[in-house]
């Protein structure tokens, strides 16, 4: 061993030594970064040389390490899938909630049980032309609110869709990056080099996909990471791929007519919703899991039921009132309802010629011997009828005959469970996903502690390796300069 | 297990915002003094509000009907107790009449009669506010036209019963009609049930007490008939038989009417009971919450901002 070997051995310490500052540097300016690994030097003792006595040649400190747990991320990723759907669907169902849920005495119900009101009012008073006049408001208020209701409903799902839109875009725009990175990673790996942050953002964003559409991911012998994303169409249920290597497939998001999406056939014209399609392909696909699962599911699915039913129940209404007010009973006698025969949702109006000539409404129990004007009478049976159509059971839901009142109320019950369902289940989903988040964080996050401990060993280290350094410099010294000059 | 500066910063963050939502949970309770605002806090009591809500409005449209009917009933009871007073003086007439001294007496008599009679026909054309009473569904102009130089009574009205709902599932009609009053079935002197109106007992009655009246050939202390007199019973005791139906029906209503009030009172609590807070519970929670909040925010003050850091030279 030569004393300039030392040397050598004592240079790697030190850059070893300052290497490893410098990733104490980094952790700790990276401690807040989200999605940031923390990185540690490896030491090695370097290998001994044959040539000298087979002693040590100092340390190799090749290799930073990233520290990661390939289950962790797993776990996370699903977990988070499922929180983002149950999150966005809570969201969506509180809407609705918002508009069919709540318990002031006010809106829809209040508005039925005026209108049931009214004509029980008529009943005292079968002949004043100021009574039928409140029949024919409290039917207006009636329709209003209904349509204010389905309205609220129609804008849910054109946010939705607009949401659904982001998403979608936001997806594209996630795998195109993966896409990107996968290739820059491939190409650093090849060249030997160490590309952890790179890495680190990819994981962010495959993280990303994991929130807004269930994705999973598998890391490739080659340093490329394949996106997969779950798809379910109609029972069968697969997975399609969304990044593989430096490729990167498109989502896009085009507009269909509503008739489309409902299978029904009830149609609007006027709303245009918007139909997924996988790269280029025009088959509709559904996500399960994610913020688009549940946007899909709230906009194509829950939306349009509540939409229905609202429907089901206004046309319950008017087609009962008819068959005890209308041409049904008695060709001189006004339907109350106009209803669209077509069936397009929401078509039901009081009848115009009604609005028009309140009059015209016929409160008597006999039928009349001729058209209107009706004789004036204190019969007022038929008004009577229509009033006790309050606490009839004429409507059905879920093959349960149901008064319009205990209708509405299972609307509301139904949405106040079905939101209190999915608040729960996001809170728990992202109880779950906080778990995961701390694991990681206890797996990969920054330690200030753990680095300031690690700074001071490191600056120990080098201090030391410092002094050796001289140690061995003025060995060379005393060598070089004092040795041979006796007799100076 | 490994802490780390982010585990330690998202656990806090966790533990504020859970303690935060749940007293900002405890204050809502105090401040609006309602346990739940929404369904989805409470579905089952949720649904419960929304029943007694329905039950509440229907207790008031039974209010509306019961009052409607007992303004109805209480007029037809103060008219129908008129005509049985009127009725009775007329009874009384009728046997002063057969004991009459002469027949100066009886016209005297017979004057006082017809204007019982004039009176009886008020009463029965009599109004409920801008209605008439006793016209069954016929409630415009005056259902009774009497003319009194045939002694005829027509009746313009209608058998007609006006319904009113007064409570659950109880229909009563709030009316009598005019047929019910004006015709009354009695048996004649051969025992024959015949069928007479009331007015006409009057005119009969009136007719049999006018000294230009009396058949030809009739002694001077002519007497009413003894018809005239079973007439004059069947038509008082028809008239007593309306008031007291009448009367039970009042009487039924204001037995249902405090029964309602007794349910409005049982249902507002409830009310109270199934969405109101208990404010003593609700202040303790608050309490709670709040200290538990506190005390979140000492600790996580104390242990954040500590690092090795702070201890190197």
């Amino acid at each position: 061993m030569s004393t300039f070997s030392s040397l050598n051995t004592i240079r790697t310490g030190l850059f070893g030594s300052q290497r490893a500052l410098e990733t104490v540097g980094k952790n700790i300016s990276n401690a807040n970064v989200k999605g940031y690994h923390r990185q540690e030097v490896l030491f090695a003792a370097a290998e001994p040389s044959h040539v000298i006595n087979g002693i040590g040649r100092g340390i190799n400190s090749a290799q930073v390490v990233r520290y990661r747990d390939e289950f962790l991320d797993r776990q996370f990723r699903a977990r988070s899938g499922w929180s983002g759907y149950y999150s966005t669907q809570a969201n969506a169902l509180s809407e609705i909630e918002n508009l069919m849920g709540d318990l002031n005495d006010t809106g829809l119900k209040a508005s039925l049980e005026s209108f049931w009101n009214s004509w029980k009012t008529l009943a005292l008073h079968p002949s004043d032309l100021s009574m039928k006049q409140g029949v024919v408001e409290s039917a207006k208020t009636l329709i209003q609110e209904a349509k204010i209701t389905f309205s609220g409903l129609q804008d849910l799902r054109t946010s939705l869709d607009g949401q659904l839109q982001q998403k979608v875009e936001l997806v594209n725009q996630a795998a195109a990056e993966i896409a990107s990175l996968n290739q820059s990673i491939q190409v650093a790996q090849a060249a030997g080099q160490e590309a952890h942050e790179l890495t680190d953002r990819r994981d962010q964003l495959v993280d990303s996909l994991a929130q807004l559409a269930g994705a999973s991911a598998i890391t490739q012998p080659d340093g490329t990471t394949t996106v997969f994303i779950n798809s379910m169409s109609g029972s069968s249920s697969g997975a399609f791929v969304l990044v593989q290597g430096n490729t990167a497939m498109t989502m896009t998001a085009t507009q269909a007519m509503e008739a489309d999406l409902d299978p029904s056939g009830i149609t609007s014209t006027t709303q245009l919703v918007t139909n997924l399609t996988y790269n280029g392909t025009p088959t509709p696909w559904n996500v399960p899991s994610g913020e688009i699962g549940a946007l899909l599911e709230a906009r194509d699915q829950i939306a349009p039921d509540f939409m229905q039913r609202l429907d089901d129940f206004v046309r319950g209404i008017a087609n009962q009132v008819n068959s005890l007010h209308g041409t049904s009973v008695d060709p001189s006698i006004p339907n109350i309802f106009t209803i669209d025969p077509a069936g397009t949702w929401m078509a039901i109006d009081v009848n115009a010629a009604v609005v028009a000539d309140p009059s015209l409404i016929y409160s008597a129990g006999t039928l009349p011997t001729g058209g209107p004007p009706w004789p004036v009478t204190d019969n007022g049976d038929r008004a009577r009828q229509i009033g006790a159509l309050a606490d009839s059971a004429f409507l059905t839901m879920g093959g349960q005959s149901l008064t319009g009142r205990d209708f509405l109320r299972g609307l509301s019950t139904e949405i106040g469970f079905a939101v209190k369902d999915a608040t729960a289940r996001a809170e728990a989903a992202s109880l779950q996903v906080d778990q995961t988040e701390q694991q990681r964080a206890s797996v990969s996050g920054v330690s200030i502690d753990e680095e300031m401990t690690k700074m001071i060993q490191y600056q120990q280290s080098y201090n030391a390796a410092a002094r050796v350094m001289t140690a061995v410099d003025e060995m060379l010294d005393i060598l070089i300069n004092r040795v041979g000059t006796v007799g100076r | 297990m490994r802490v780390t500066n982010n585990w330690l910063v998202a656990s806090a963050m966790r533990n504020l915002n859970r303690l935060r939502a749940d007293s900002t949970k405890a204050e809502q309770q105090v401040s609006t003094g309602l346990a739940f605002t929404k369904m989805s806090e409470n579905v089952v009591g949720g649904s419960e509000v929304l029943k007694l809500q329905h039950r509440l409005g229907q207790l008031d449209t039974w209010k509306q009907q019961q009052n409607d009917a007992v303004q109805w009933l209480q007029a037809s009871e103060q008219h129908l107790d008129d005509m049985s007073e009127s009725l009775a003086r007329l009874k009384e007439l009728a046997l002063r009449a057969r004991n009459a001294a002469t027949e100066g007496h009886r016209a005297d008599i017979a004057t006082e009669a017809q204007e019982i009679g004039n009176h009886l026909v008020e009463l029965l054309n009599a109004r409920n506010g801008d209605k008439a009473l006793f016209g069954g569904f016929q409630t415009q102009g005056a259902p009774f036209t009497m003319d009194w130089s045939t002694g005829t009574l027509t009746y313009g009205g209608d058998s007609g019963k006006l319904m009113r709902d007064v409570g659950p599932n109880t229909t009563f009609a709030a009316n009598i009609s005019g047929d019910q009053l004006a015709s009354f079935t009695y048996q004649d002197a051969s025992g024959t049930t015949q069928t007479g109106d009331m007015v006409n007992t009057v005119f009969r009655l009136i007719k049999d007490m006018i000294p230009t009246a009396p058949p030809a050939g009739a002694p001077v202390d002519y007497p009413p008939k003894d018809d005239t007199m079973d007439r004059l019973e069947a038509a008082f005791n028809q008239v007593n038989a309306l008031r007291t139906q009448v009367g039970t029906r009042h009487q039924r209503i204001t037995q249902l009417e405090s029964k309602l009030e007794d349910t409005y009172l049982y249902l507002e609590s409830a009310m109270g009971n199934a969405q109101g807070a208990d404010p003593a519970k609700a202040i303790l929670e608050l309490e709670q919450a709040s200290n538990a909040y506190k005390a979140a925010l000492a600790v996580s003050g104390r242990t954040l901002p500590v690092t090795l850091a702070d201890f190197l030279r």
